[in-house]
């Protein structure tokens, strides 16, 4: 009970307590990795030095998704009474609608197996699960002496403890902090601007809070900062004056540590308010970087007005966060993970006149998970008047810390009567532990609509890089383990601000040993993986999907040898409205072996016409996404792609050695009608072009480009045989969602093959097309940018031709639906 | 009898924005009343209202340039206004009678508040909350618009009470108490037509109440609330107490003795709720020049972003407000509920800190831009001595002056760690003949944590 003669401000205080050794969980850091690298290798920041800092989540450690309405959550709104007509009578202007009632308009939906109770009818996902036994219901809870302000109820709510008892003015869940062994710097985390809420507050320890948007200051590599981050972190080892100066000091200190390590919880994130806090602690789940709870707000839920619309809003935001939750959440961690939501108060069963409802007592909370003991629990409450409390309001039938009892006990591994001072019991709200098999099987979450990814602007093909003449970077070739960052935003035609990704041919030619080129975001952390692979004094080229890292600039590194690097962008991807991918099964459009125009001679042009080629519409496209191949060349020469009509570009799209058979994806602006040209340069060739792809403004997802990461590499396993197919699971895996993934952006790798061939990637369970994705020849080290369709088991399938082959897959970008 | 300078900054800091050098040479030749006395002076007009921003009501610029126009001038009057007690208290009573914004999307309305709440700075509390409870901004913002006879809104009825004047205590309101005020207020609403405040005598409820079981029960209307409240003793001593206690916390630190407490709530009261009498007493108690005053309270963002400004003669329109305001964790006009900001480590958040570095950041790109442009940079002289060194590099001043210079211009005192700090930084990139190191150092000066307490 707060004191009687309590201002506001100090119910506030309480919320948002004071910590009197907010650094305790700060120092837990440090000690952890002077444990490793040592104190000086945390202020350099390598990413490396980073991971010893946390401790990845236990397969049998359950994660806790708090969700809190702000405001005070309409209970009897949200699970709806339908069957009692004191509810209706009570609420003429904000009621929800019986679906018993004939030709009712947005009514309540219904749940199996219980009658005269629904749900509001913007929580078909919530419905969804409940009816998988994925959802438990908490009905009727409150307390026994409701108090009707926001911050007292909150203060209680947060609290977690007995009313009037001696437990000290900590959150419910910082007193876990504080007890739980292994507590590290992300154990708790808060997303959201404002201060850190009550809930997640300890004596000891404290939850970091991130902002909904990105990962903050802190994590730039650049020397410059480098030296203040380091100034920074020695400030905060130094004493200074009062209390609160040092602790200003370790806040900023703390943001340095968390930054690099929360960064890849932090891409393809929707951008409705609401909806990213949901994404972003799906990805910081996902990230593995041991949090524990993750707190989201959302609200306002203090509906004394205009409920209906409000109120509906507010409903709609939670399902849909739920729902993209559940959706992003990678499955290694679902049936570890439950969510739960809560709230100050419900509100009072008798509407008011302007349309809203007023402060009341008793409501209910939503309890979800893989591991939930999905139903109905506690009892709804009665709305007869003689059942109700003074003042028309509901009585509780549960106690909140009967749920708190059953999260601390049954999902946290804590022991709820030391967070919670007594004894609680009651009900049984899980069915399975942390990662334990049995349970309800794991949710099946539908598909999310988000304005997620970003959308592309095809450009007539730029040079940005040329070592051999000094363009985009000094006339010399890249030595073994060099790296070049390259500016690409503000380049050319690319746009200085908004540019989340390129599209770039880059070519490696000259090479004085055989390697690999690796792209990547610069300053994220160096990836296990490649783009192009090349042999001694050959010309490769492949396309690469970049994401643009800090100030827009992209890293690469050469693996071994002197080679030189050419670099032409085709389009950039930004998070506005625009040109969106639409992937197509590859249907082949040209193959001039056994289509005119024939072979192509040097110099020779041809022009195809795509616009209601093999899926593609009749008009509207923006871009095309090609496979294309110069096959059995009598010359060493390359292709040039571009629109049909525009002056020829002075870029390259493959390059090729005599009798070599070269493959490379081409996304390529078209001209009005639909028509692209292809140049060749010298010798005569044939070609063939698959089409894979295209961009239209009136369709299509958006392309999310992520930092390069491995999802296959045979080399470890065996290779693929003649005539064999593999087939990859793709979604769910790494960043890519478990449902909505429409395809995968991959850079092929075929390795040691044992006789020439060709591998064609397919969405798996569908025809194989008549197509191809990469060529070899016998011992070759080939790689190419593959645009994959994602089949309906969320795999893709990639079948190789001839002989065996090693195949090494890497992850680049995805679309969702 | 002189004052410290220590304790004139001190004031200076937590009545103002923060004073010049001269300021503070010149109030530590006075003695302490005589101080308080001066930094209490408003203009001779109370009433006297700053040119509006250039942007309102123009009648084509859009809502939200509008608003931003607005936190502009706001944020250029805090830090440049010759009487900055009344922009403080302003800034107080924004947080106290709070309203939001971005829930009434109607500029005029939250720049006819802050007019408000900047005329009756230090005056009449009494009078300023029987304004503020009829301004279409607090009739929107609590719902009161919608309160009527036909259904009682309780939303402004419980916050007069609970956050505005008394506070809860079951001895100054009861539940009960809360639906009979909802009652007395009805009708008071807001014309839809004219977006002014409107009272509609056939919504307003002309029953008999029974209120703080004042007998026999009688038709209380809204303002009536207020005069009681402002006028029973035992309602007038709970409000005094509570506004005590808030101000105090504001001003000085959290948690002040019940002795402080009682003694500026009998001040208040004996001044028939007039501020300014309040804050005399206020600045004058020992408490307030005590070492737990010192250094208790961390800077708002508000209050940060002002110091930068006046730190870097920089105006309001290159701090963006709007942007980094939200991000720390403050966006002005708009509290996070109806209860206002918190304080100290409500600031002190990972994502608050990474914002207040990132203005940091912000402003020390300006030593790199075209520095003949005015467009892209003020004539930013604190930054001229140190981009002297940035472009020529002779180091015609040791690292010790240039954190001497940096800590004379920010109005900051920095402790010995944080010092050693700085001139470590600057005598070891100097090695490197970089030019970042000045611009960085700035960065550094800008978040070190001397500057983020007051």
């Amino acid at each position: 009970m707060l004191h009687s003669d309590i201002s506001s401000h100090d119910a506030l205080r309480h919320l948002s307590r004071p910590n009197s050794d907010l650094n305790l969980s700060r120092r837990r850091f440090l000690q952890a990795i002077a444990g490793g690298a040592g104190i000086a290798a945390a202020s350099s920041f390598l990413p490396s030095g980073m991971a010893s800092a946390v401790t990845p989540v236990g397969q049998h450690e359950g994660i806790l998704l708090m969700i809190y309405l702000a405001g005070g959550n309409d209970g009897l709104n949200t699970v709806v009474p339908f069957g009692q007509g004191e509810y209706y009578d009570n609420r003429p202007d904000i009621a929800i609608s019986s679906p018993d009632k004939a030709g009712a308009v947005n009514p309540a939906l219904r749940l199996e197996g219980v009658s005269g109770i629904g749900l509001h009818p913007n929580l078909g996902f919530l419905q969804q699960q409940f009816n998988q036994k994925q959802l438990a219901i908490v009905q009727g809870v409150g307390v026994s002496d409701p108090n009707f302000s926001h911050f007292e109820m909150l203060a209680r709510w947060m609290e977690g403890s007995n009313n009037g008892s001696s437990l000290s003015p900590t959150g419910w869940i910082g007193r876990w902090l504080d007890s739980a062994s292994s507590t590290d710097l992300l154990s708790a985390v808060n997303i959201g601007w404002g201060g850190i809420p009550l809930h997640l507050i300890g004596a000891n320890h404290r939850a970091v809070a991130l902002s909904p948007y990105d990962s903050g200051y802190g994590g730039d590599t650049e020397e410059w900062r480098q030296e203040g981050y380091k100034a920074i972190r020695s400030m905060a080892t130094r004493s200074v004056a009062g209390t609160w100066a040092s602790q200003v000091a370790n806040a900023l200190s703390d943001q340095l540590s968390v930054a690099s390590l929360v960064a890849p919880a932090y891409v393809g994130l929707p951008d409705d308010n609401h909806l990213r806090q949901f994404a972003a602690a799906a990805g910081l789940i996902n990230a593995n970087v041991g949090v524990r709870v993750v707190n989201v707000t959302i609200g306002n839920f203090d509906n004394h007005a205009t409920e209906l619309l409000d109120h509906a809003d507010n409903m709609k935001t939670l399902n849909d966060g739920l729902q993209l939750f559940w959706s992003m959440l990678s499955p290694s961690f679902q049936n570890r993970t439950t969510a739960m939501t809560f709230s100050e108060f419900g509100r009072r069963l008798l509407g008011n006149k302007s349309n809203g409802s007023d402060h009341g007592s008793a409501s209910c909370l939503f309890v979800m998970g893989p591991r939930v003991n999905g139903g109905m629990h506690g009892q709804y409450p009665s709305l007869k008047p003689g059942d109700l409390l003074a003042n028309n309001q509901l009585r509780a039938s549960v106690d909140f810390r009967q749920v708190y009892q059953q999260i601390a006990d049954k999902w946290l591994g804590a022991d709820s009567r030391q967070l919670l001072g007594a004894t609680y019991s009651g009900l049984n709200l899980f069915s399975a532990a942390p990662g334990d098999i049995g349970g309800s099987p794991d949710p099946v979450a539908t598909p999310v609509i988000v304005a997620a990814g970003s959308s592309f602007r095809a450009i007539v093909p730029e040079r940005i890089l040329d070592t051999r003449s000094g363009i985009g970077a000094p006339a010399r070739p890249v030595g073994p383990d060099g790296v070049l960052d390259l500016a690409v935003a503000g380049v050319g035609h690319v746009p200085p601000t908004d540019v989340t990704a390129v599209l770039m041919n880059v070519t490696a030619t000259g090479p004085t040993e055989s390697g690999f080129l690796t792209v990547w975001p610069k300053d994220a952390p160096f990836p296990n993986a490649s783009n192009l692979n090349f042999e001694t004094g050959q010309t490769v080229p492949n396309l690469v999907l970049a994401k643009l890292g800090a100030g827009g600039k992209v890293s690469m590194k050469n693996s071994a040898g002197d080679t030189h690097l050419i670099a032409d962008v085709c389009g950039y991807f930004v998070n506005k409205p625009g040109s969106r991918l639409v992937p197509l099964t590859p249907f082949r459009a040209l193959d001039t072996r056994s289509m005119a125009p024939g072979v192509l001679h040097p110099r020779g042009v041809v022009t195809i016409k795509l616009a209601a080629v093999g899926g593609i519409p009749s008009s509207g496209i923006d871009a095309v996404a090609l496979n294309v191949t110069a096959v059995a060349p009598t010359a060493a020469g390359f292709l040039t792609v571009w629109p049909a009509g525009e002056p020829m570009p002075t870029t390259s799209n493959l390059n090729f050695g005599t009798d070599q058979t070269v493959p490379n994806m081409v996304v390529s602006k078209v001209s009005a009608d639909g028509s692209i040209s292809v140049y060749n340069d010298s010798g005569n060739t044939h070609l063939i072009i698959d089409i894979v792809g295209y961009y239209a403004s009136t369709s299509g997802t958006g392309i999310i480009s992520v930092t390069p990461s491995r999802l296959l590499d045979t080399r470890g396993s065996g290779s693929v045989g003649e005539n064999g197919v593999h087939e990859l699971l793709v979604a769910g895996v790494g960043p890519v969602p478990v449902t909505g993934v429409r395809s995968v952006m991959l850079n092929v790798t075929a390795v040691a093959p044992t006789s020439p061939g060709f591998v064609t990637v397919f969405p798996a369970g569908a025809d194989r097309p008549n197509s191809s994705s990469l060529n070899f020849t016998k011992g070759q080290t080939v790689a190419n940018l593959v645009l994959a369709k994602v089949g309906g088991t969320g795999r893709v399938a990639f079948f190789n031709r001839s002989g065996n082959t090693h195949l090494v897959v890497d992850l680049v970008g995805y679309s969702v639906d | 009898m002189p004052t410290q300078a220590a304790d004139v900054a001190h004031l200076l800091h937590r009545a103002w924005f923060g004073g010049t050098k001269t300021q503070i040479a010149a109030f530590s030749a006075m003695n302490l009343a005589d101080v308080v006395d001066a930094v209490l002076t408003t203009p001779v007009a109370p009433n006297d209202v700053p040119a509006p921003p250039p942007l309102l009501n123009d009648g084509v610029t859009p809502e939200w340039e509008q608003y931003v126009d607005l936190l502009e001038w706001w944020f250029n009057l805090m830090a440049t206004s010759s009487a900055p007690i009344v922009e403080k208290m302003t800034f107080f009573w924004h947080g106290h009678f709070t309203s939001s914004h971005s829930a009434a999307g109607n500029v005029n309305w939250t720049y006819d508040q802050n007019l408000l709440f900047r005329s009756r700075a230090l005056g009449d509390m009494h009078l300023l909350t029987q304004e503020m409870a009829i301004q279409p901004m607090m009739l929107d913002y609590l719902n009161n618009r919608f309160n009527t006879k036909w259904g009682a809104q309780q939303n402004f009825a419980r916050e007069l009470m609970e956050l505005f004047t008394m506070g809860i205590g079951a001895d100054h309101y009861t539940e009960q108490d809360i639906i009979e005020v909802a009652r007395a207020w009805t009708g008071y609403s807001v014309d839809w037509q004219t977006d002014k405040f409107v009272f509609r005598s056939d919504d307003h409820d002309n029953g008999t109440k029974s209120i703080f079981g004042v007998q026999p029960a009688k038709n209380w209307n809204g303002p009536d609330v207020i005069d009681y409240i402002f006028t029973n003793s035992d309602k007038q001593l709970a409000t005094a107490r509570f506004m005590a206690r808030k101000l105090w916390t504001f001003f000085a630190y959290p948690n002040p003795s019940e002795t402080v407490v009682n003694d500026l709530a009998t001040v208040f009261i004996n001044n028939n709720f007039v501020v300014k009498p309040l804050l005399r007493a206020l600045f004058l108690r020992p408490e307030f020049y005590s070492p737990t005053a010192k250094n208790a309270l961390v800077r708002s963002p508000v209050e940060y972003m002002v110091a930068v400004m006046r730190g870097l003669s920089m105006p309001a329109k290159f701090i963006h407000p709007q942007w980094y305001g939200e991000r720390m964790g403050q966006a002005l006009f708009d509290p996070p509920n109806v209860a206002g900001w918190k304080n100290n480590a409500y600031w002190l958040t990972t994502s608050a800190m990474s914002a207040r570095a990132d203005l940091a950041i912000d402003m020390h790109w300006r030593m790199w831009g075209d520095k003949n442009d005015p467009v892209n940079r003020p004539n930013i002289h604190p930054l001229k001595h140190l981009e002297g060194e940035m472009d020529s590099r002779n180091y015609s001043k040791t690292p010790t002056q240039m954190v001497d210079l940096i800590e004379s211009y920010l109005d900051v005192t920095l402790g010995a760690g944080t010092r050693q700090v700085l001139v470590d930084f600057v005598t070891n990139t100097r090695a490197g003949q970089h030019r970042w190191t000045e611009p960085q150092l700035l960065v550094l000066a800008l978040v070190a944590p001397e500057f983020h307490v007051s």
